[in-house]
Order: C-alpha cells, then structure tokens, then sequence
C-alpha cells in the first residue's frame, strides 16, 4: 500500500516537472523574437574609386536619390557618393570659416538638407553641397535631431537644465524642456562634471513626425517627449539578452551607486577616466520601429524595437561567413532607409573590417512599414 | 668577499645618485627656464603694451578709462572646452566692468544664445568685433584674425595693462 502511494507520489513530482518544463518551453518559444539575415547589396565606396578612402568609420547619412553621405571627423569632410559608390562631390574642410566644418561628429539629412553638428556649432548644407547657414553651440552638445522645421539639441551645462533646446533652422532657441537622469556629483572623485554629465548621457536623440525619443546607451531605456516638450514615456527597452542587462546593472553601479573615482589613464595615456559600457554603437528610427547597433551582447545583429512598447520585434544579422564579432570594431555607425527601386528595407552601416573601413549597404525582406 | 660585494654595490650606488640628482637638477632647471621664458613672454607682451600706451602709439579710448575693465576678444567659446578666462570671478567682482567682442561672423541668434549660456549680465557689453576700438593691439601681442585664441585683457583705471592673457 506504501509503494503504491509512493509511486504515486514520484509519478506526480515527475508529471509536476514535466509540466513546468513544458510551459516554460513553451513560454520561451512564443517569446521568441524572429530573426532574419541582412542580404548585402554592395559595399562601398566602388574598388575603382580611388579618391575616396576612409582613415576611420565614416558618420553615414542616406538621402532620398540613394546618395551616400559618408562623413569622417578628424579630416572634417564630407564625400558625397551615388548609389555605386563613385564620388559626387566632396563637401566642406577644416576650418572656421562659412561651409568649414572642425571635428564634426554628427551627421542628418532631412528636409532635402544636410545638417552637421560640429565642436562649434551646427551647420546647415543643401544637398549639393552648397553651404546654406551656421549657428553656434555655447553649451557641451550629445545630439541633435531634426523635429518638423526645428532643430532638437540635448546640450548640457553645468547647473543642471534641461537638456533639450529647440532652434529654428537660424539658431534662435524656442523651448527648452526635459529632464534626464539626475547624478550625485559626489560620487564622483577628481572627475569633471562635465564629462560626468556627458558620459552618463550617452545616447541617441531622434525624432519622427510625432515625437521625440532620447536613448540611453548605458541603461538601455527610452524616454519619449510629445511636441511640446512633456515626457510621456520612459520605459526599459524589453527583450535584451543577459550580456546586455548585466552591462545595464554594472553602469547603473557606477553612476548611481558606486560612483567612481578618476583612474589612471590608459596604456596609450589618454582617457577621461570614467567607466561606462555603451549597449549600442548607433540608432536610427525609420517607420514604426527604432533601429539598434548594438555594441556588445547581441553583436553582428541589429535590434529593431517597437516604437511605442520599446521591445524588441524582430534582430537582423549581418555579419557574413567568415566573419567573426572580432573582425568589426565597435564604432559602427548605421543609417536606414526604403530602397527607392523596390521599397524594400535597407540598411547602411559604416564599420572596420579585416583591412579596412567600409560602408555595407544590406537590404531585408521587410516592405515599408 | 662579501665585503668586496659590498663595497662594489656601495660604489654603484653612489654612481646612481649621483646621476639620479644630477638628472633631476637638470630637469628642474629645464622647468624653471621654460616657466621663466613663457612669464617674460606674457609679461613683455604686457610691457610692451604699456609701453605703446605711454608714447601715444596706442590711445586707450576714454570710456575704458573710468574704472577697472575686463575686455574679452572671443573667437570661440563654448561652456565645456572652452570658457571664458576667469569670467566667474570677474562677474563676482563689483568693481570690474566687462566688455565681449565676439567674432564678427556671429549672428545676433549666436550673442543671444552666447549671453544665454554664460549668463552674460545686462550690464556686461557684448558686440562683435569690428566695434572694437582697440584693435591696433593684435599688431602688438600677436593677435592675429585668423586665430583661434581668445584673449582677456585688464585695464588697470589708469589705462595701463594690467594682465593679457591668450586661452
């Protein structure tokens, strides 16, 4: 009578895990996110091309015609490509002056404009080139966006305002609004606020006709803001994988609990001295969906997340055969837009590898959304 | 033999020292020069100011010559990297009547925005460049238009340099 019951008992505990193990697989399989790999159209700029060569990871930009914008910092230039890669025309140089650019480090086409953010201010360019008008940055800018006829600027000072200002195409401020992550500068020994402030920031601001996003890099979340300025969503962004949300808390440690000293320059002697991991080398927003480069965990891959519930709906691989995550490094820069032949999806992204920089243009099955 | 081993270390020992000393006395030395050249640099650009000033090759205007001025020229400048020398202090200071002249390519958007970040006073003069009327010194310290430096310039009441300094 006692073996039976037993049996009984050890054939329920069996069925009971069975059971669990069967939801939870089940579970895991419904949360699956589909995954799709990237058909690579070209790469570019074209082999014959030979005035053209990236010393670094070029800041990309695509316009409506398929032209390539491939921007490269430290040489502040713009070359201007067609849809092969053969060289159009080669916009701005190092300088001060109306049309010069110095160091740029952030690049937009829109409204049949090309708008460049450099360490003086943000330059306004048609887009053949010609130089259209200038105004200056006074305060420590992290990125800008175009919003309808406006320009949206996160820039910050040292008193703590909200990071967002609106200006006309002529640099006249309309609004000011937002308010981001709040730092105990105390936990920050021997560091700059500034680069504290900066640092803790790192992220992307875009916008679509609606709203405005801003996201973090280092906690992974999104903060969305209507036209006039309130936040209506924050939210963490879902369906990261582990790597990730482990890069999450040990930034979340740093900035809002540890806090951090400053260490010892690096090996080459440069460096701020401030830790943060970057979750994701660029963004971009494109129809529905706000497009992720991730810069760890969930590398070779791109993450496009729904805009209004900000998880992830579908990953799109692009590193070919024979490529390794090693092969690229991570300042990789990615741009989207709908192929004008087909209406397709696709995909530009600017990165080193193997022996050289290049900008890969990928194409997915997805149609317009 | 251990003492032989002994002595022997003892004797590189003091070989060392003495070139560790000899070192670090040349390189104090080499600071010391090179701290001296660029004090006499700042300071000659001064002089040689002041001296301007004296034989009437240079006429500070009279409206500089009521009170302590502090003149900024501002090619660029921005909160982070590049800030205006010492204009915390100077703001604080009562006494110290301030004039800017930003870079004549700046639009009227770009004083407003510049007035905006550095809480400029209202009674702190901001106007660009060409309205200054004491550009006969870049001739003088080096100042040339097409530089990127930015100058502080204190006027003294009596219409001599007190400091000028490039960031």
């Amino acid at each position: 009578m006692i073996k039976v019951s037993r049996v009984r008992i050890i054939s329920f505990i069996i069925f009971f895990i069975i059971c669990c193990v069967g939801v939870r697989s089940a579970d895991n399989l419904s949360n699956r996110v589909p995954e799709e790999k990237l058909k690579l159209v070209k790469i570019l700029p074209a082999k014959e091309e030979e005035r053209i060569y990236f010393k670094l990871s070029p800041i990309i930009g695509v316009d409506g015609q398929d032209n390539v914008y491939a921007m490269l910092n430290f040489e502040s230039l713009i070359f201007k490509m067609d849809s092969s890669g053969r060289l159009l025309k080669q916009i701005g140089q190092f300088g001060l002056g109306p049309g010069d650019m110095n160091i740029p480090f952030l690049m937009k086409i829109k409204n049949d404009r090309l708008f460049v953010l450099d360490s003086i201010g943000i330059s306004i360019f048609f887009l053949d080139g010609k130089f259209e008008k200038k105004f200056r940055v006074f305060q420590f800018p992290r990125g800008f966006d175009i919003f309808k006829d406006m320009i949206v600027l996160m820039e910050f000072d040292s008193k703590g305002s909200p990071p967002f200002n609106l200006y006309t195409f002529d640099g006249k401020k309309q609004a000011t609004f937002g308010s981001l992550y709040k730092l105990n500068y105390k936990l920050f020994k021997q560091l700059d606020k500034y680069m504290v402030i900066h640092t803790a920031h790192d992220g992307k601001v875009l916008c679509d006709d609606n709203y405005i996003y801003f996201i973090s890099y280092l906690f992974g979340e999104v903060f969305k803001y209507d036209s006039k300025g309130n936040l209506i969503q924050k939210k963490k962004i879902e369906g990261l994988d582990e790597t990730n949300n482990n890069i999450i808390k040990l930034n979340i440690d740093r900035f809002f609990i540890s806090g951090q000293s400053r260490s010892k320059p690096n090996k080459y002697g440069s460096g701020t001295g401030l830790k943060a991991s970057s979750l994701f080398g660029d963004a971009a927003i494109h129809g529905d969906r706000i497009y992720l480069l991730p810069a760890s965990g969930d590398y070779g891959q791109i993450l496009a997340i729904d805009k209004d519930r900000f998880a992830v709906e579908k990953k799109y691989t692009y590193l070919e055969d024979g490529d390794s995550e090693e092969s690229f490094f991570t300042s990789v820069y990615l741009c989207m837009k709908n192929d004008s032949k087909n209406g397709k999806l696709s995909f530009f992204i600017s990165g080193f590898n193997k022996d050289d920089n290049y900008i890969w243009w990928y194409t997915a099955g997805d149609n317009v959304r | 033999m251990n003492d032989i081993k002994a002595d022997e270390k003892k004797s590189f020992s003091i070989t060392k020292r003495y070139l560790f000393f000899s070192l670090l006395f040349s390189a104090c030395g080499v600071c010391l020069l090179l701290v001296s050249y660029f004090q006499y640099k700042s300071s000659s650009c001064e002089k040689m100011m002041n001296e301007a000033v004296r034989e009437g090759e240079i006429k500070i205007p009279a409206a500089y010559q009521a009170g302590r001025w502090a003149i900024y020229l501002v090619k660029n400048a921005n909160l982070c990297c590049h800030p205006l020398l010492g204009y915390e202090k100077i703001k604080s200071s009562d006494r110290t009547r301030v004039a800017i002249f930003v870079s004549n390519d700046y639009t009227d958007n770009d004083i407003e925005n510049f007035k905006d970040a550095f809480q400029v006073p209202a009674a702190h003069r901001v106007a660009r460049l060409k309205d200054f009327d004491l550009m006969n010194l870049k001739d003088i310290c080096g100042y040339k238009a097409e530089s990127q430096y930015n100058i502080l310039m204190l006027l003294k009441p009596d219409s001599t340099v007190e400091l000028l300094r490039r960031f």
